[in-house]
């Protein structure tokens, strides 16, 4: 789920920072600039991870800010496609499931990645799965895909959106696309797939985990 | 700044939160004088829980992991072959049956043919990741699900009364 990216920037250190200790005022730095941020095809940025090297503080002419050139690594939240990641539904329309974590809610199970016999509950607002019975006598077993139940899905795909501002030019030529569109749409969204054994709400394949359990 | 190479290294989740709870520490020791940015602390706080959240292994007890954990199943599972990635998503998930296994390694029925290698591998897991509380984690999650289900009505009655 996570990776390291490494990377160089020039951080520049405030003079009301100049109390604290060199290491920890380019550390907040770097973090008040990444955390929690996404970079396009890198990821979600996490914190810092270690700092590689940095160069003698510069002293900017006029301003007073601390100039250092610094290198240093990155802990990236970047599942690769196939992993398998733990998840909560956090609601279900038509077109699919949607999916979050605690840090990030941008996943998004389509329709198409849901096992076959599903369904969209229409008057309940979520998806129901008719399982096909071992014995073709008996009806099929129905289970539901609720709202804040645990779920395992794989990822299939990443899709990424640059939200960097458009000049004059560029925007009357995207005017005729849906700028609206546009304008929602996360920088990074993963779409995943629960349609293998396993996958899906946890609750339904560790459920007799006991009944197993006892023999081992 | 500049992208020197976008993927240098691969982390477990043991790792990364090993770093958040050193990073938490020192901090704590440091006390307030420097306080931390504010997008820092969110992300943070959000992925602990996240980690702690069952069914992740970060979340039971005893906790599964130390120092030496990584080494140790690498090892023992070395005979096996698998990938990194599967190696990676087998410590994230700690899979102790066979069902759970089928997720994380592809074409496993070809691979390891038969229940009687699937069980092997998932006892040397056990072994040494430990096993899950099972009844415990599903107690767990149907609470955290009923909790967030709660939270979502209190906040739309909240928002009628507001209306």
């Amino acid at each position: 789920m996570f990776i390291l990216t490494k990377i160089a920037d020039l951080v520049q250190i405030h003079p009301e920072d100049f109390n604290k200790e060199a290491s920890q005022a380019i550390e907040d730095n770097i973090n008040a600039k990444y955390a929690n941020k996404v970079i396009q095809k890198i990821g979600l940025c996490i914190c810092l991870y270690d700092l590689l090297s940095a160069s003698e503080g510069l002293i900017g002419h006029g301003t007073g800010l601390v100039n250092v050139n610094v290198e240093f690594r990155l802990i990236v939240f970047r599942p690769f496609k196939n992993e398998v990641m733990l998840g909560r539904i956090s609601s279900a329309t038509e077109d699919g499931i949607r999916v979050r974590t605690q840090f990030f809610d941008q996943i998004f199970i389509p329709f198409s990645g849901l096992p076959e016999g599903s369904e969209f509950l229409h008057p309940d607002q979520l998806f129901v799965w008719h399982v096909p019975p071992s014995d073709p006598s008996e009806p099929p077993q129905d289970l539901f895909y609720d709202n804040q139940e645990t779920v395992r899905f794989r990822i299939e795909e990443e899709i990424w959106t640059d939200q960097s501002p458009l000049g004059p030019k560029e925007k009357e030529d995207a005017l005729g696309l849906s700028t609206a569109d546009a304008g929602k749409s996360s920088p990074y969204v993963i779409r995943g797939s629960m349609a293998d054994a396993g996958l899906g709400p946890c609750l339904w394949w560790d459920g007799d985990d006991d009944g197993d359990g006892g023999e081992e | 700044m500049k992208i020197l190479e976008s993927q240098s290294a691969t982390l477990t989740n043991y790792e990364v939160y090993t770093h958040l709870m050193e990073q938490r520490a020192r901090y704590a020791k440091k006390g307030m004088k420097g306080r931390r940015p504010g997008n820092l602390e969110t992300v943070v706080k959000e992925l602990l829980e996240y980690f702690q959240e069952a069914p992740s292994p970060l979340g039971s007890k005893p906790f599964p992991y130390n120092e030496n954990t990584i080494r140790t199943l690498f090892e023992r599972l070395r005979a096996y072959d698998f990938t990194k990635a599967e190696f990676l998503m087998i410590l994230n998930l700690r899979p102790t049956k066979p069902e759970n296994l089928n997720t994380v390694v592809e074409e496993m029925e070809g691979r390891f043919p038969g229940e009687e290698q699937q069980l092997e591998i998932c006892a040397i897991i056990t072994e040494v990741l430990g096993k899950p509380d099972g009844e415990a984690e599903r107690q767990a999650m149907s609470e955290n699900a009923i909790e967030a289900r709660k939270e979502i009505e209190r906040q739309g009655e909240n928002m009628e009364l507001d209306e």
